[in-house]
């Protein structure tokens, strides 16, 4: 069971990283800490499930309409939100307030949209099929889970660190006036990094939503929850940290639920969260791969 | 003497007349009595999925009923007041408050679940007005003589079930799931606990879940992996629903028989569940096909609005609504909340939405009517013979 075990926590962990991904990001680049981010991955999964049911899409087409919708949803949230706060040089805390704001807007038009029912996507739209590898049970789904967002991490690596996009990106994170005197147009890297940001968590809300049968309008907390050890663990703005962290984080959690108890599963990962912080501020993994860190 | 005689008969005239047209006013507003009733429920917040919109339907069918029989009495009418609580405690005993003192309700139904209505009781009890919960808790009740419960205790329904399983089902080693945050559902899987070691079961494993959960992979992986015979799940509709699938997947036995508390009896779980359903048996408050008055039209009403068949949660307000009309009804016209909570308490065979019997308080207050058994066969829920 063990084994099991593992291919739970690393699934699910996997997933968390997706989702951190986004969240790490804008935070590295701009020093924003997006509580919306959970909104928006919430709203990725009812992209996707609306354009299956309502648009008869299949879903794989849902799957790509869900994160471009996504990236919109979050591109939408930086001009109306922290965009205004930068003309008007807001600090950090007006900028998370904000934040919140805009995380109960896009949760009370969900609720609204959907009259506060938990939705699942159809049965059968993605087939169940199961492999049993050395005793181990895996399903064609988790395969698939863990294929896209090996992808989508290797696909990411690729546009910061290999296109003169991700270049910029990176110089506005390290230095923003610098950058521009550089010739970098800052609000073309606004746009991609909550985007790409945008993408990633409706890719975790359509993956999470199928995997776990269960589409609501306050999916988005508990995972944005996850999401913030995650990324103190990875260390903030660490691409690989975070996918690391979010592997670690998914294990302990299914691990404890497992076999210790599950009224302790968050208990242990938050208890993690504080022992880091006493002996790691930056993160558990700040000192590896620092090439990989977007600012 | 003649024209005193006149003055005279003139007053007497006009005395009738003021007299005839007080009488009139009085009658008309006699006639015009309009008795509050207050009702809070989860309609936002996550328990809104599986309860507070099928509450609400279930209360307006209710208000339809009850003013289209005239159910209080001729000339009253019934207005109710329908707030959201958002399954929220604070907002639950703010509107209690509220209710009591500014909206002078008659009596309030609702909060729903003993999560919400636990803390509730006291302030109902305090502001002396009768309220009705939607829930199971015998601790409601104890919280003094002004709060009473709709549900059958716990005792109830998990002897039946617990006795079923052991003779019926002939199983011995049971894995326990249940809603670990919520006071009811424990009580429910101790209770059931206890009456399956009565009759020679023994339980292999307890694992509480929470509303907020959504992957339930390592304790499904972890019971398909454990010797048992049969699982027993309480927890609320979509999360029990949603707990089935996983516990499938993870490849649970397909021989382990499947049992549940009455709160899987929603077409919310069966939607979430799908053919996981399949074979799932539960005894319950309410079925849609049972016979009796109340429950025909109740049915019927809420198809032809609502173009689907009502769920417990619908029959529970609906038949809460009509409890309160009856009590607000033997108190008679005028009737303050202490007569309405004595008339409540005296309540005997009342006919309702619920069960195969008719709905009665006994001496402490506790509500009695026979449960049923139900299965899930084929995605549809039945009666069971």
């Amino acid at each position: 069971m063990l084994a099991q075990q593992l291919l739970n926590g690393l699934v699910v962990g996997a997933v968390y990283a997706l989702f951190s991904l986004g969240l790490t990001l804008v935070f590295g680049m701009h020093r924003i800490l997006n509580l919306a981010h959970g909104a928006v991955f919430m709203w990725g999964a009812f992209i996707g499930y609306f354009a299956v049911t309502l648009g008869h899409f299949p879903l794989w087409a849902a799957f790509i309409v869900a994160v471009i919708g996504a990236g919109i949803v979050s591109v939408a949230l930086d001009l109306c939100v922290f965009r205004p706060l930068r003309r008007h040089q807001g600090d950090e805390f007006g900028t998370i307030v904000a934040s919140i704001g805009a995380n109960l807007i896009l949760m009370q038009l969900a609720q609204q949209a959907t009259n506060a029912q938990t939705l699942r996507f159809p049965f059968g739209i993605f087939p169940v099929i199961f492999y049993n590898l050395a005793g181990v049970r895996i399903s064609l789904q988790q395969i698939v889970i863990l294929a896209s967002v090996a992808v989508i991490v290797l696909g990411l690596l690729f546009f910061l660190f290999r296109t003169s996009l991700g270049s910029e990106a990176r110089a506005v994170a390290v230095n923003e006036p610098t950058a521009m005197l550089l010739g970098v147009n800052p609000g073309k890297v606004y746009f991609a990094s909550f985007f790409i940001a945008g993408m990633l968590a409706g890719a975790a809300g359509v993956i999470l939503g199928i995997a776990f049968n269960s589409v609501t309008y306050v999916m988005g907390e508990a995972v944005m929850l996850q999401a913030f050890v995650v990324i103190v663990l990875g260390g903030l703005g660490s691409v690989v940290g975070a996918v690391l962290a979010g592997v670690v984080i998914g294990m302990i959690q299914t691990l404890t639920t497992a076999y210790i108890s599950t009224e302790l599963s968050d208990a242990v990962v938050f208890g993690l969260l504080f022992i880091v912080l006493l002996i790691r501020p930056n993160g558990f993994f700040s000192g590896i791969h620092t090439e990989y860190r977007v600012a | 003497m003649a024209a005193e005689e006149g003055v005279n008969e003139m007053k007497k005239i006009a005395s009738a007349v003021v007299l005839g047209l007080g009488l009139l006013l009085s009658a008309q507003s006699l006639r015009a009595e309009e008795v509050v009733i207050a009702a809070q429920y989860p309609l936002s917040g996550p328990m809104a999925s599986y309860s507070g919109p099928f509450l609400k339907e279930g209360t307006e069918i209710a208000i339809q009923r009850i003013n289209e029989t005239k159910m209080l009495g001729e000339g009253r009418t019934l207005k109710v007041l329908i707030e959201d609580n958002a399954g929220d405690r604070n907002q639950a005993i703010s509107l209690m408050n509220r209710f009591a003192t500014s909206d002078n309700a008659l009596a309030v139904l609702g909060v729903y679940g003993s999560y919400l209505s636990l803390p509730t009781a006291p302030v109902a009890n305090e502001l002396k007005i009768p309220f009705l919960a939607i829930a199971a808790s015998p601790a409601i009740v104890q919280a003094g003589p002004w709060s009473f419960i709709l549900i059958e205790q716990p005792d109830s329904s998990m002897k039946i079930l617990a006795q079923y399983a052991a003779e019926q089902l002939k199983v011995k080693n049971a894995a326990l799931v249940y809603d670990r945050a919520n006071d009811a559902s424990v009580r429910l899987k101790d209770a059931f606990a206890k009456f399956f070691k009565e009759h020679g079961g023994a339980v292999a494993s307890e694992d509480g879940i929470s509303q907020q959960d959504t992957n339930f992979a390592p304790i499904a992986t972890k019971i398909a992996s454990e010797k048992i015979d049969v699982l027993y799940l309480e927890s609320v509709p979509s999360v029990a629903g949603n707990f089935l699938v996983q516990v499938r997947q993870a490849g649970l036995d397909p021989n382990v028989k499947l049992i549940a508390s009455g709160q899987v009896s929603s077409p919310v779980f069966r939607d979430i569940a799908g053919a996981a359903a399949n074979g799932i048996q539960y005894p319950a408050d309410y079925d849609a096909d049972m016979p009796g008055v109340e429950n025909k039209y109740f049915v019927d009403a809420y198809r032809k609005r609502n173009n689907k068949d009502p769920d417990q949660n619908a029959a529970w307000a609906y038949t809460g609504m009509l409890l309160l009309a009856h009590a607000i009804h033997d108190a008679g016209p005028g009737a303050d909340r202490t007569k309405v909570r004595d008339a409540l308490a005296k309540l005997k065979d009342v006919d309702t939405a619920l069960g195969a019997g008719k709905f009665s308080y006994d001496q402490d207050r506790m509500p009695d009517f026979k449960l049923i058994m139900l299965q899930v066969a084929n995605g549809k829920q039945e009666l069971m013979k």
